[in-house]
């Protein structure tokens, strides 16, 4: 049974063997995470004026304070600022793709309210998609606000995290003291 | 009864039973009797491969295979002279009346005395004679050709599946897996980035014409790292066969609405050359709960295979080529971004996303892709000598897609190339008839290279790797009541690494002071450490068996095996998305050394096989992965877990038996049980099998050969002995935040699956034939959920699945 002939499909066989990779010494490159948000800047204006709050990877705390009775309008941004020279903001992304987010206050205190804001981005079903809201400082006390940033929520609207399914991509607790 | 015996000890336990006796009448046509026998080396008893079995006057011809099993189907009733013949034994004439009720077995005596091993290159046959080893057979294989490693082996005794969701499986014996359990392809070590819980084995089951489980770390040829054992996927010998055959199978699931395709072929001449190919194609969509559909759970895999190989009275090589590629859905809700999502999961019934069936693979999923080549050249240089140099080269390249923004999202997260070359020289020595001798030396170079292309930091960096191996074993066989074995293996590893650090997390593990030699470079606050680390591990093994009788023997195997910390113990670094957890590798782990006694029995008789084994493991250095703490993110607080080497101790039981209650009926049951103890901690190890149990009854046909009808039940009781890695994370309540438990320790309730299976063959002509079957897995579509399995929080396991499978032959 002379079906093959051996020599040739040896050599074909050794041919295979001839890509292997040499190893070599270079060193690897600096991976920056492209799509880390480890900045959050957070503008609140009213009546009496603005401020900016900006909590950076790595702080412990991060507290704002508010006067009761007041009325604020919240600007939540977003930012990679892994390089300092070039920090990406990625509000931009998260308004393109309107539709995979959804940027929510969870609130269980009774001392402020929190609404969507008339100037917020709204996706394509024309939901709110909460980079802007509206703060009501109702009464003095201090509580806890978790800021979240949701990717591929089920839905977009509700009251607590659960309420939204999806994907945790910013989870930050806000100390909220009015006064 | 003490062939019978020598015969099962090849790893025969799961052959149907009436494998061995004569099969007779079947259809009305008188020239359609068959004959079914063995041929056996008259020297040991054990079978002799390639013996050629030819019926004189009518040009019929076969060949024994790798269990020394051999048929003719066909013949009419008469009497016919069967001359057998074998390489290097005297020819053999026999008589036989057909129809027989006779056992067929014939035993060939050497022409010159010189062992089985050195005439026929058997490469595989190395795994020590006394070692404890159960495995699957052709029959088993082909039944199970659409399953993957792990799944198909899942019934024997002591071996049990670690899962990643329903796709991703690896196997685990004795308690153990991943880098604890060799897998060995051609005779080499699949090296495919084991050291993943979630990295199934990148290898095609159909591409085997066997597969043996060496429980424990006996076969020191492919490595002294595996204390829980070593899967080897073996071939038969073709060499001195004469045949050109076919095989095409195609199979259809419900489950998963997908199927597959197999094709094999064979051509060899009987005079020492061979070529074989083998090519599969599988598709798969989304996979179904009995009460959802699993999102995101489809699979594609295809797989092609080439071998070839020639010899002649001293001399020969094999080739092979193989090629292997998967791509494989996870479910899409087992990706998550924090601990709370986590914990939201955790307490839902059903998986947060459900989409309608697809086949649709998106992310998160796995691609990788595995080429697997080796040459092998062997000569005999005398009677009692014979050597061999083995040649393997493996690339696997793994791919894993997370779920992420934008344009990122046909990014790969994690992007690995493992290229591994291994030589070896072996050689084989036999002074006298019941002493042999082996020895082999090797070296392998591996070089891993982590695509920076990914955008996420790399979870195992760019490293080299060098071993360099000495193995020797001795085997004493005084008589055939007697085996003893004794392997030494020496290996000397070498890790070199550039990896980039964190500032502070190098400098809060305290590397900073014991890792002054390790060469920094900073790029701000990111340090590029290049690292060399270099390990020095002795494994060794004693093995004895003792035949009692004809029906029993007793088996003692005491192992001690040292592994290396591998590459994701040492060097991991990032975030697991199914679990929420951040995990570190650990610089400062050392060898980690196992002792292991194993104690079996197994006993035969006509109706009854049983074996039992008794195993403990003493542990040393034994590394795992425990959460250390928190680390704070913008996603909130994530469990950190990493490598630590704790001491601790297995104490297991496994046991299988087949019984034969009339002619066509046989029950089989199997169990095992495990118990493992961290002393460090004093506390039960993570992840162990619960207690199991498999029971089967079949109906088989011994008159027409062509069908069987099986009820199968698998009982998996509930893991009572976990450790517990529950942690608290906070859920904002009127303004405060409230620390609430997570449960991710508890294992769930145990569960009892039915399967059913039946398959019929048909016969075209003598050598073709068609098998048809038909079976149902979890037939009654129970739910339930696996402690084996990593993504158990998310959903239920699948529910019924029922397969078709047409394969035919010629």
């Amino acid at each position: 049974m002379k079906l093959f002939n051996y020599t040739k499909y040896t050599l074909l066989f050794f041919a295979l063997f001839s890509f292997v990779q040499c190893s070599d010494d270079e060193t690897p490159e600096l991976i920056n995470e492209e799509e880390e948000i480890n900045r959050i800047v957070i503008d609140i204006s009213s009546e009496n004026g603005s401020n900016t709050y900006t909590w950076n990877e790595g702080d412990s705390n991060f507290a704002m304070q508010l006067n009761s009775g007041i009325n604020y309008t919240v600007a939540v941004s977003f930012y990679n600022a892994s390089d300092p020279n070039d920090v990406e903001a990625i509000n931009p992304e998260v308004i393109e793709e309107a539709d995979e987010h959804h940027v929510f206050f969870e609130n269980s205190s009774s001392i402020l309210t929190i609404n969507s804001a008339s100037s917020d981005q709204q996706d394509s079903s024309g939901n709110p998609l909460g980079l802007k809201t509206t703060w009501t400082a109702e009464r003095a006390g201090s509580a806890t606000i978790r800021l979240f940033l949701i990717h591929e929520p089920n839905t977009k609207s509700g009251n607590t995290r659960s309420d939204f399914g999806g994907e945790t991509d910013v989870q930050l607790d806000i100390n909220v003291t009015v006064e | 009864m003490l062939r019978w015996n020598k015969f099962f000890k090849k790893g025969l336990i799961f052959i149907s039973p009436f494998l061995f006796f004569i099969s007779s009448l079947y259809g009305q046509n008188e020239c359609r009797y068959s004959i079914e026998g063995a041929i056996l080396n008259d020297f040991d008893k054990t079978p002799l491969i390639d013996a050629r079995i030819e019926i004189e006057g009518l040009n019929r011809n076969t060949s024994s295979d790798d269990l020394g099993y051999f048929s003719f189907s066909a013949l009419c009733s008469g009497t016919y002279v069967l001359v057998i013949s074998h390489f290097n034994c005297d020819s053999q004439k026999q008589i036989i009346t057909v129809p027989t009720q006779k056992n067929l077995i014939f035993s060939l005596s050497h022409r010159i005395n010189v062992l089985e091993e050195i005439i026929v290159a058997d490469q595989y046959n190395n795994q020590s004679k006394s070692s404890i080893q159960t495995g699957l057979t052709e029959n088993d294989l082909s039944e199970k050709q659409t399953e993957d490693l792990a799944t198909a082996l899942a019934d024997l005794a002591g071996v049990n599946v670690l899962q990643t969701g329903s796709n991703l499986t690896k196997p685990i014996i004795h308690g153990m897996s991943g880098a604890r359990v060799g897998i060995i392809v051609d005779g080499a070590r699949l090296q495919d980035q084991e050291w993943g819980s979630d990295h199934a084995p990148t290898l095609d089951i159909n591409a085997a014409d066997r597969i043996e489980v060496v429980k424990g770390s006996g076969a020191l040829r492919y490595g002294g790292d595996t204390p829980g054992g070593v899967i080897i996927l073996q071939n038969a010998s073709k060499f001195f066969q004469d045949t050109l055959s076919f095989k095409l199978g195609s199979s259809y699931q419900s489950n998963g609405r997908g199927g597959g395709i197999v094709a094999k072929g064979l051509g060899a001449n009987g005079k020492g050359k061979y070529i074989q190919f083998n090519t599969t194609l599988q598709q798969m969509g989304d996979q179904q709960a009995p009460n959802y559909l699993l999102t995101n759970t489809g699979q594609q895999e295809q797989a092609f295979s080439l071998s070839m190989g020639k010899k002649d009275k001293s001399k020969g090589w094999q080739a092979s080529y193989r090629w292997y590629q998967t791509r494989v859905g996870i479910l899409r809700s087992a990706h998550v971004g924090n601990v709370g999502d986590l914990a939201r999961a955790i307490r839902l019934t059903q998986p947060l996303i459900i989409l309608p069936f697809s086949y649709k693979i998106g992310a998160p999923r796995q691609e990788s892709q595995h080429h697997n080549g080796k040459v092998q050249y062997f000569h005999r240089l005398s009677d009692q000598t014979k050597w061999e140099i083995n040649y393997n080269i493996q690339r696997n390249h793994r791919k894993e897609y997370d779920v992420r923004r934008g344009d990122d999202l046909a990014r790969p997260a994690i992007d690995l190339q493992l290229w591994t070359h291994d030589l070896e020289g072996y050689i084989l020595h036999q002074p006298i008839e019941n002493f042999k001798f082996s020895a082999a030396l090797s070296g392998k170079l591996q070089d891993n290279y982590s695509d920076p292309n990914t955008g996420v930091k790399r979870l195992i960096p760019d490293y080299q790797r060098q071993q360099f191996g000495f193995f020797s074993n001795m085997n004493y066989k005084p008589n055939n009541w007697f085996n003893l074995d004794l392997g030494l293996r020496f290996d000397q590893v070498f890790y070199q690494t550039k990896k980039y650090y964190d500032r502070q997390d190098w400098i809060d593990r305290g590397y900073d002071e014991d890792f002054t030699d390790a060469s920094i470079t900073t790029f701000g606050n990111q340090w590029l450490a290049a690292l060399e680390l270099d390990f020095f591990n002795f494994s060794s093994s004693l093995g004895m068996r003792a035949n009692l009788s004809a029906n029993d023997a007793i088996l003692v195997n005491l192992q001690n095996s040292q592994r290396p910390p591998n590459p994701s113990e040492l060097f991991s670094d990032g975030l697991h998305h199914a679990l929420a957890t951040i995990e570190y590798g650990n610089l400062r782990l050392n060898k980690e050394t196992v002792h292991k006694f194993l104690l079996g029995w197994e006993r035969l008789t006509d109706k009854l096989y049983f074996e039992t084994s008794l195993f403990y493991s003493h542990l040393k250095n034994y590394i795992i992965n425990e959460p250390i703490g928190f680390k704070q993110s913008v996603r909130g607080a994530f469990p950190v877990w990493q490598y630590r080497a704790v001491s601790g101790y297995f104490w297991g039981w496994d046991a299988a038996l087949r019984y034969q209650i009339t002619n066509i009926l046989s029950y089989r049951w199997s169990s095992s049980a495990i118990y493992a103890q961290d002393t460090t901690r004093n506390q039960p190890l993570i992840d162990i099998p619960p207690f199991n149990v498999i029971q089967e009854i079949r109906w088989e046909s011994k008159q027409k050969k062509g069908w069987y009808f099986s009820l199968k039940n698998r009982y998996t009781a509930q893991q009572k002995r976990f450790p517990d890695n529950n942690f608290d994370f906070t859920l904002l309540e009127s303004g405060e935040l409230v620390a609430t438990p997570i449960d991710i320790s508890s294992p769930p309730a145990s569960f009892s699956l039915w399967d059913v299976n039946a398959q019929i063959r048909l016969y075209q002509s003598p050598k073709s034939y068609w098998d048809f079957r038909l079976g149902v897995k979890n037939m009654t579509n129970i739910s339930y959920r696996n402690y084996l399995n990593r993504l158990r929080f998310y959903s239920d396991e699948t529910g019924r699945n029922i397969e078709f499978q047409i394969n035919y032959s010629f």
